[in-house]
């Protein structure tokens, strides 16, 4: 919708809203085209309860038209509907030098929040929906396959339809096909939609409606006088995606109620049109042995919903068959069902297995049919012994021992409670985990204390070193209780031992032969200082006067020990 | 008083103290309460009042289970006429102890009762039932035990293992075959969803809400498949290949 206030000049002022009708919260742009002038000033809008007006900015556009140049300035505006309403957006004036322009008032529908207004005819145009159910009369349980269809000329986000169907069992949407069709000068595409319906009641039943809820692409209609357009057209198409929701309408389709009239004994439900194919094997055996009966049931219906007749058939003990289906038709409406039952005849007089029957209702004839298979004639050997059941195929764990005699009642509780352990299994236990990382750190210690030992074993100078402070770590205990004693012969040889050992360590040559004169060697020049070097001297030469004078006091043996203390930690 | 310590009373000692560290790790939490309670159930089964005994046996259940407890908590639901409790309870007894033959039986009894037959097991799952999962985590656990302390005794005293390849290969091989069976064993464990009706007429619906239209009725005691939950809802499937909608109130579960 458009607007305009015009003067002779060429000047004129329109307004425009994106789409003329919104619900609360959903917020429509309101656009004021000023031609061939620029405002002295902002436009100004009017104060409506109910809508809050808010700058969306600025544009402005050059056109050139048989060598006249448009110019076109823009101001967006947002507005946004707080309340349901039909407003009038009026007066919207634009200042221009010392007139004031004012283009016709616009109307905006506001709807209550969460109703979506109607599409309009051009976009119901560009998109609509049908459902098409393939007949309008059936019966109780009889299938119905239902389409959808989807007309759409451009769109994205096609929803899956929403299909209303109260009295129906609706199967499950396989996937879409899709096509092209035209329809007058337009092309369509064709989104089909295939499910089944089954009325599961008898009446005058509304299938539908069906909605669907997509994004079209509409485009814009633009000036075709424009000289951008002629040219480009397609390149400077400019697209709005509008989401629309789609509906068709409901359809009555007229359920029938299964005729009792001529109603089979052995009918459980089922309608369609079935084939039925029977075998039994083997047909001798001896009393307890099982024999397997195949049924194959094909045909046209719900083929997933078919149940055989419990086949309760005196003098044999049956159990639950085992179903396959196979459908040749994704809605599941053509296809085969096969049971495999096993039927296990308890006595030797039986001489046939009974007839097996099955009955549907055709809804093209409006008639039950039954159809029959058998019976089987069996020969059946008499037992040895008595014989247990036991189930062709079965787990091993549920196998009898076939020397045990039939069970006849359960067997008896037991007096003890046994070990009594957490219902949660023990790998689901954090504790097990903890205490199963216990010999996993032991291996780890090993492993650690392993590569210590081999890196000591492989490295002579660090065992040295470590051989070395052991040896004078206990030599100096020694030492203080020897200079306590007053021995002093073992306190200077012992002293003399320590002395040797820690500077063949610091010089790196052996220690055997090691005197005071080792301070005058090369070695000891260049790798000890000059303090050190005294202290070494004077302690040889202290331990050799001890030994060859043979007396010293505690006091000096204390004093050369203190002295030796010193020299081990300058030397470390 | 001075008393004489032996070379071997350390080791002694802590062997003694390592026992009691894994006896309160993995046997923490279980009650002397549920004896008491066994002994009053079996009271109870005997003079006949059996869904009274299936109570207690369940409360005793709650401080631990034992295969002898399920075992008569399934005797007493199947004389209580409430076979699909029945059934799960032997099934669960058969977790713990899968060999116990008379477990076997009455579940094979309770099976024909309700008229079912057993799942279908592949020839691994039949193998696999051969021992229970606890059973097989204690064997794995040994033998992974047992690796790591060679392998810890190959760190202290490698001249030991010198020219005797096998000591190290033969246990990893062990490992890693006992570590496949464990590991197939817990996921046939955990991913075993079977349930058992366990009303008389359960309704199956179309659909996970109350409302949902009617599919069919499934009675006491049929296997079911359990697929998904949905509220108080299950997606099963029976051995019909029926599929539908169960109130989760209708069923047993094998977990409790």
């Amino acid at each position: 919708m458009m607007l305009l206030a015009a003067n002779a000049l060429g000047q004129k002022v329109s307004a425009s809203l994106d789409r003329s009708a919104t619900s609360i919260g959903e917020s429509v742009t309101l656009s004021i085209n000023c031609t061939n002038f620029s405002p002295s000033s902002q436009p100004m809008l009017p104060s409506i309860a109910g809508l809050r007006f808010s700058s969306a900015g600025t544009s402005r556009q050059f056109q050139l038209n048989n060598g006249r140049r448009t110019s076109t300035y823009t101001y967006n505006i947002l507005v946004m509907p707080l309340k349901a309403g039909n407003y009038s957006i009026s007066p919207i004036q634009v200042r221009h030098k010392t007139r004031l322009l004012k283009p016709k008032p616009l109307t905006l529908l506001v709807l209550p929040a969460g109703e979506k207004p109607k599409p309009s005819n051009s976009q119901l145009q560009n998109a609509y929906v049908r459902l098409l159910p393939t007949k309008t009369t059936a019966y109780v349980g009889e299938i119905i396959p239902v389409e959808i269809q989807l007309f759409f000329i451009d769109g994205v986000n096609v929803q899956m339809p929403e299909l209303t169907a109260d009295g129906f069992n609706i199967a499950a949407f396989p996937k879409h096909t899709q096509s092209r069709t035209q329809k007058g000068n337009q092309i369509y595409q064709v989104l089909t939609f295939r499910t089944a319906a089954t009325p599961v009641k008898a009446g005058e039943l509304q299938l539908g409606p069906v909605k669907l809820s997509m994004v079209l692409r509409v485009r814009q209609k633009q000036n075709r006088r424009s000289p951008f357009n002629d040219p480009f057209d397609g390149f400077f198409n400019r697209y709005q995606q509008v989401p629309v929701n789609l509906e068709a309408k409901a359809q009555t389709i007229t359920v029938k109620p299964l005729p009792n009239a001529n109603k089979p004994a052995s009918f459980n439900g089922a309608v369609g049109q079935y084939t039925m194919q029977a075998k039994a094997s083997p047909l001798e055996m001896t009393v307890g042995d099982p024999v397997t009966v195949n049924i194959q049931i094909s045909g046209q219906g719900a083929i997933e919903s078919l149940n055989l007749p419990k086949l309760d058939w005196p003098g044999f003990k049956s159990y639950e068959p085992s179903v396959t289906t196979s459908e040749n038709n994704p809605l599941g409406l053509l296809g085969t069902r096969r049971f495999e039952q096993v039927v296990i005849p308890e006595s030797d007089t039986i001489a046939e297995m009974p007839r097996i029957e099955f009955s549907f209702f055709d809804p093209v004839t409006s008639q039950y049919r039954v159809l029959a298979k058998g019976p089987f004639p069996l020969k059946v050997n008499p037992s040895s012994k008595p014989v247990a059941p036991v189930i062709g195929g079965n787990t091993a764990q549920e196998t009898e021992d076939p020397d045990s005699p039939p069970q006849t009642d359960i067997l008896t509780i037991k007096h003890h409670l046994g070990s009594l352990g957490q219902a949660m299994p023990l790998i689901a236990r954090p504790n097990f985990w903890l205490l199963q990382s216990i010999p996993l750190l032991l291996w780890i210690a090993a492993l650690a204390w392993r590569r210590k030992t081999n890196a000591l074993a492989n490295n002579p100078r660090l065992r040295r070193e470590r051989q070395v402070a052991e040896r004078i770590r206990s030599g100096m205990a020694k030492l203080d209780a020897l200079a306590n004693d007053g021995k002093i012969g073992e306190f200077h040889a012992e002293m003399a031992d320590l002395l040797r050992k820690q500077i063949g360590l610091q010089l790196d040559i052996p220690a055997e032969g090691i005197t005071g004169d080792i301070v005058h060697s090369h070695a000891a020049q260049k790798r000890l200082n000059e303090d050190t070097r005294d202290d070494i001297r004077k302690l040889f030469t202290a331990s050799d006067q001890a030994s060859f004078a043979g007396s010293q006091t505690t006091g000096e043996m204390k004093a050369n020990l203190a002295l030796l203390k010193e020299l081990f930690y300058a030397l470390k | 008083m001075n008393s004489r310590h032996s070379p071997h009373q350390p080791r002694t000692w802590l062997s003694q103290k390592l026992g009691l560290l894994a006896g309160v790790l993995l046997f923490a939490g279980l009650s002397p309460a549920s004896e008491v309670q066994f002994e009053e159930a079996n009271r109870l089964y005997e003079i006949g009042r059996f869904p009274e005994a299936a109570a207690l046996y369940r409360a005793a259940a709650t401080n631990g289970v034992s295969a002898n407890l399920l075992f008569n908590l399934g005797n007493a639901h199947f004389k209580a006429g409430q076979l699909g409790q029945a059934m799960a309870a032997y099934q669960r007894s058969l977790r713990l102890d899968p060999r116990n033959p008379e477990t076997r039986a009455n579940l094979r009894f309770a099976r024909d009762q309700a008229n079912t037959q057993p799942p279908t097991l592949s020839l691994r799952q039949r193998w696999m039932h051969i021992l229970s999962l606890g059973e097989w985590t204690a064997l794995a656990s040994m033998v992974f035990t047992l690796f790591l302390l060679l392998l810890t005794v190959r760190q202290l005293k490698p001249e030991a293992f010198v020219g005797k390849p096998l000591w190290i290969r033969l246990p990893s091989m062990g490992v890693v075959a006992t570590a496949l069976l464990l590991a197939m064993a817990a996921s046939d464990y955990f991913s075993d969803s079977h349930v058992f009706v366990s009303v008389a007429k359960a309704t199956v619906r179309n659909g996970p809400l109350e409302e949902s239209p009617e599919s069919f009725k499934a009675t006491d005691g049929m296997e079911l498949l359990v697929y998904d939950r949905i509220g108080d809802f299950l997606e099963i499937e029976t051995r019909l290949g029926q599929k539908g909608w169960i109130h989760s109130g209708d069923v047993e579960l094998l977990t409790p």
